[in-house]
């Protein structure tokens, strides 16, 4: 028993080592922070729970902010899905293949700049490709990052288009289902889809789980683009919560009020993670804990 | 449906799909090759006329790129090196060896990714200075030596999906646990392996909050830094901007070549009995 | 040493030494080559402005001997303000977003000029007085600006021309420029805009017109309601009415995106007006100059004819930090950008206003090629009494977005006016508060 524990201490210290070191203090600074009026600039006041107080009463941003947020979840199932049939579709000895995988990764290489100024094209009101293809259509062509409706719908689509990086996850996993386990499908006579649903899907599960909690961590973190694009703009429609808590961060300097934001973001964090995880034991196939 | 059709079924899905996700690189391409007064017109115009290769040189001159390609090399091959080298062996202690602690270990560690790096920013900050470390690329690589949660996560998810009976047999012959690690985990892994360097490459490459926040003299700057202070306050000069963006994703486009040759169906299980 | 640091030392010296028994480099001292003192400059330019601004400090290096200043550019004000939190900042800087003067200021982190300014025979008239004004904050002075930029409108005559309005004769009032918006706006066969008056424009422009306070310069009471402001807001919004509705005119003007350079709406005539900086007589020699534009004060309120000759002024502000080591040297720099020499130089490449009174009669600034004639007369209007800026104070960026914030909700609909401003003075004044508590640590429950 002992014995084991050292050896699992020994094999997890490099990563415990730079815990320890570069994340602990920080971490419990925050934690401290949280409590005070801290300035930046000036030494932190103890203030005990009034920024969270001030925080939860908050109706004119912080509650908007977080329920923006909360509307971004419903992007993770769309992107589940198309990742692993995009990774299905690459996984296959096909000629061209190595070109065809890169074509489908370029949307998550291309520079946060260049990717914003395309999609501002794309989603012009006016001329945009999108709205020029609904017209045809003779659909209603929504006015998008200038509509406080449609600003959400807006950067959810546009972040579609970068599961690249989820989907070479999911195609690593797929090199790694044994072949053994298809052909014994096979001979029992399986469809294809029965293949994927009995073989396929429980042997990438520990990888459809990771993306999943990276899915949930990311979201409730998502940042970059409306900071690029929108700047929670118009009228509040995408102002997330890291950017509000960006806000007070970097330019109110109320680094108190950003602490403790972002202790409260971490305990929603952990609960939905928490949440996954136990659902994990009911969908999650682990070869290697037979 | 007949044998012979399926192939040529999945090429004209791969090509019709694979053309919209196409839509941003080419964008950013044709954009590079246009002249600046038809950078904006009412419709895309995809194919530039005239194609205008000299916003190339022009857009390189505009800061040292030599230079700055040399930094931004310095630490993405620390931070790589670092990550893999660092991640593989806690991923092993968190997917392979049963011992008390493990998980809660292992959660503590999801937890740390849990806080939004904007408010961790200044107290790691701090803590480099303490160590005087800032003004160098130390702050950038060493923590990458100390193994990032993301790649360690990843990677024990990978460890999880190969059978637990190829361990016991190596076991039952007398390996012990680091021979099971780098003889049988980690040639099994290449894939996985693979990806994680990719994606610490990514990070470094782009990165451009990070050295901002740690270097202190134009000298040690970065492609990425170079990039962004390309957008002045009122310029207008998206030409120039996606000229450089091509050029500073190229090495990326290599990356993801090089990693995804080790996606060949069947290399990854020949330690496997059927 | 800042509290932070110590916080942070302790714990960390321990785990140092069980950790990492190994010296590391160490921070660069003042360096001094052949005598020469270096500072340290962190500026905010990047790409061709950076050039530019190098081009000055070559200049002053080249004339100034004793010492060498050198330039890290692409500098946000955050990097600042963590180098200020380290104990380690440069020996001069600038301030990226004038807004955050005030909290610099407020906290200590700047070293007040009012003795090194009337030392060395500055006096304040020979400045335009916005320029200096939003340097100071509780009656002292912290920055000095470098060139300001300046706010007009700018109106396309050959819009004004299909209108059928008077190309010489731009709004002189809101009241007008709203009838003005109606005519110019034009929409095409499918009832969808074609052209808009006036370019959304931002929301302190229009407050800055009405001329409210924002404080009581008396009791410090945060004063968001102002009857001024709130007519401020209703009017933002009736020019939005008039040129079709905020949904119709937002959805037009999102379409604009970053367009610049030649494609930029105004230039196109796709936006009729705009309230906008003088960087644009450069940018339209550069990219069209066939586009035939008007530059005149922003119009003011028919009830507040005092208000007439307003333009918004501000930027590029030099601030010496508190514990600045080359606290000299650094001033004399700052001094010799208030020379003739210094103002023409930057401001010929940069395109800035100069902030120099005696600078704003420079004929090669403005004479010559046609644009430069425009140029000078962004620099006539400058000086107005009634160039405005915020004010600096500690809450200032909250402040402003608080304000965007109740505009566009009055825009979309969610609030009135009268709604909108009153949450802006309750939010504002909390934070406020905050700050006038900054006596002795009390610690509260």
């Amino acid at each position: 028993m002992k014995r084991e524990m050292r050896l699992g201490l020994l094999f997890v210290a490099p990563w415990l080592i730079g815990f320890l070191l570069f994340t602990v203090y920080p971490v419990l600074a925050t934690l401290y922070l949280s409590f005070t009026d801290y300035r930046v600039l000036a030494p932190p006041r103890w203030i005990g729970w009034d920024n969270y107080r001030e925080l939860l009463a908050d109706t004119e941003t912080f509650w908007p902010s977080l329920f923006n947020t909360l509307y971004l979840f419903l992007e993770l199932p769309a992107a589940l899905i198309l990742g692993i049939l995009i990774a299905l579709l690459l996984d296959r000895n096909l000629r061209g293949m190595a070109w065809y995988r890169t074509v489908f990764y370029l949307p998550s290489i291309v520079p946060v700049l260049a990717n914003a100024m395309l999609w501002l094209w794309l989603l012009n009101p006016e001329y945009g490709l999108i709205n020029s293809g609904l017209r045809a259509l003779h659909l209603p062509a929504p006015a998008w990052l200038a509509s406080p409706i449609w600003s959400k719908p807006a950067l959810i689509l546009m972040d579609l288009w970068a599961v690249g990086g989820s989907m070479i996850i999911y195609l690593a996993a797929l090199q790694g289902v044994p072949s053994s386990l298809y052909e014994a499908a096979s001979l029992d006579g399986a469809s294809g889809f029965a293949k994927f649903v009995n073989v396929t899907l429980p042997g990438i599960s520990p990888v459809i789980f990771f993306n999943l909690i990276m899915g949930v961590i990311g979201t409730f973190q998502y940042f970059t683009q409306t900071f690029v694009m929108t700047r929670g703009g118009p009228d509040k429609s995408t102002l997330f919560y890291a950017l509000y808590l960006y806000q007070n961060a970097f330019q109110y300097f109320r680094m108190g009020t950003a602490c403790a934001m972002a202790w409260l973001l971490f305990l929603l964090t952990l609960a939905a993670t928490l949440f996954v995880f136990t659902s994990s034991a009911r969908w999650v196939y682990y070869e290697g804990e037979k | 449906m007949k044998r012979h059709l399926r192939p040529i079924l999945s090429h004209a899905l791969l090509l019709g799909l694979g053309l919209l996700f196409l839509t941003p690189f080419a964008f950013m391409v044709s954009t590079s090759l246009k002249l600046q007064g038809k950078v904006f017109t009412e419709t895309i115009e995809w194919l530039p006329n005239p194609v205008v290769w000299s916003n190339y040189p022009e857009a390189l001159g505009n800061f040292p790129f030599a230079l700055y390609l040399r930094n931004t090399l310095v630490i993405c091959a620390g931070v790589v090196l670092g990550t893999v080298v660092s991640a593989a062996l806690p991923a092993y202690g968190f997917a392979r060896l049963r011992w008390k602690g493990r998980d809660t270990l292992f959660f503590l560690m999801l937890a740390t990714i849990m806080l939004p790096s904007q408010v961790t920013q200044l107290p790691i900050f701090l803590t480099f200075r303490t160590l005087h470390w800032t003004g160098t690329y130390l702050p950038l690589i060493v923590p990458a030596f100390f193994g990032n949660a993301f790649s360690i996560f990843l990677l024990r998810q990978f460890f999880l999906t190969i059978p637990q009976e190829l361990s016991d047999a190596a076991r039952i012959d007398g390996c012990s646990e680091w021979g099971i690690f780098t003889r049988i985990l980690l040639p099994l892994s290449q894939p996985a392996l693979a990806t994680i360097a990719l994606f610490a490459f990514m990070g470094a490459w782009t990165d451009f909050q990070g050295p901002l926040i740690y270097v202190h003299d134009e000298d040690q700057y970065t492609l990425a830094i170079g990039l962004a202070s390309f957008l002045g306050r009122y310029n207008g000069q998206w030409h120039l901007l996606m000229a450089a963006a091509t050029v500073v994703t190229l090495p990326l486009i290599v990356a993801f070549f090089l990693a995804q040759r080790t996606f060949i169906r069947g290399i990854a299980m020949t330690g496997m009995k059927g | 040493m800042p509290p932070l640091v110590r916080l942070v030392r302790f714990p960390f010296v321990f785990l140092l030494t069980a950790f990492l028994a190994v010296p590391f480099g160490c921070t660069p001292t003042p360096k001094t080559d052949n005598g020469k003192v270096r500072l340290r400059v962190w500026s905010m330019w990047g790409g061709d402005e950076e050039k530019v601004f190098r081009r000055v400090l070559d200049e002053y290096n080249r004339t100034h001997p004793h010492v060498y200043l050198e330039n890290l550019g692409s500098v946000d004000d955050n990097k600042t303000v963590r180098a200020l939190v380290a104990g380690a900042p440069p020996d001069l800087f600038t301030i990226a977003d004038p807004s955050n003067l005030g909290a610099l200021a407020a906290n200590d982190a700047l070293l007040p000029l009012d003795d090194l300014f009337r030392d060395s025979g500055l006096s304040t008239d020979a400045f335009t007085r916005a320029s200096l004004s939003q340097c100071r904050f509780r009656g002292k002075l912290y920055a000095m600006p470098y060139l300001v930029d300046c706010i007009v409108l700018l109106y396309n005559k050959q819009s004004f021309r299909d209108a059928g309005l008077d190309p010489e004769r731009p709004p002189r009032t809101l009241e007008e420029m709203v009838e003005y918006c109606r005519k110019l706006t034009v929409r095409g066969p499918d009832g969808r805009l074609k052209r808009i008056g006036l370019r959304p424009p931002e929301a302190i422009n229009l407050l800055a017109i009405y001329g409210g306070r924002y404080f009581d310069p008396e009791t410090g009471t945060i004063t968001a309601t102002d009857p001024r402001h709130i007519e401020a807001v209703a009017m933002y919004q009736r020019l939005m009415e008039a040129q079709g509705g905020n949904e119709a005119v937002e959805s037009f003007a999102q379409s604009f995106a970053n367009q610049q350079g030649s494609y930029n709406p105004f230039y196109l005539g796709q936006v009729a007006m705009t309230f906008n900086g003088q960087w644009n007589t450069w940018w339209i020699q550069k990219y069209k100059p066939d586009v035939e534009y008007g530059i005149a004060p922003l119009p003011y309120p028919e009830k507040y004819p005092e208000r007439a000759g307003t333009v918004w002024l501000g930027g590029n502000l030099f601030c010496i930090p508190k514990e600045g080591r080359h606290v000299r040297e650094a001033w004399e720099f700052l001094r010799w950008t208030q020379t003739p020499e210094a103002q023409h130089l930057f401001a010929d490449t940069i395109h800035g206003v100069p902030n120099i009174r005696a600078s704003l009669a420079d004929r090669s600034l403005r004479t010559g090629e046609p644009w430069r004639e425009q140029f000078g007369k962004f620099m006539d209007l400058s000086d107005s009494p009634n160039a405005t800026h915020f004010p600096p104070m500690p809450v200032a960026m909250l402040y402003l977005n608080e304000i965007t914030n109740a505009v566009d909700a009055v825009r979309y609909g969610r609030k009135t006016p009268e709604g909108a401003m009153r949450s802006v003075g309750t939010r504002v004044r909390k934070e406020m508060d905050r700050y006038r508590t900054d006596g002795p640590k009390e610690v509260t429950r």
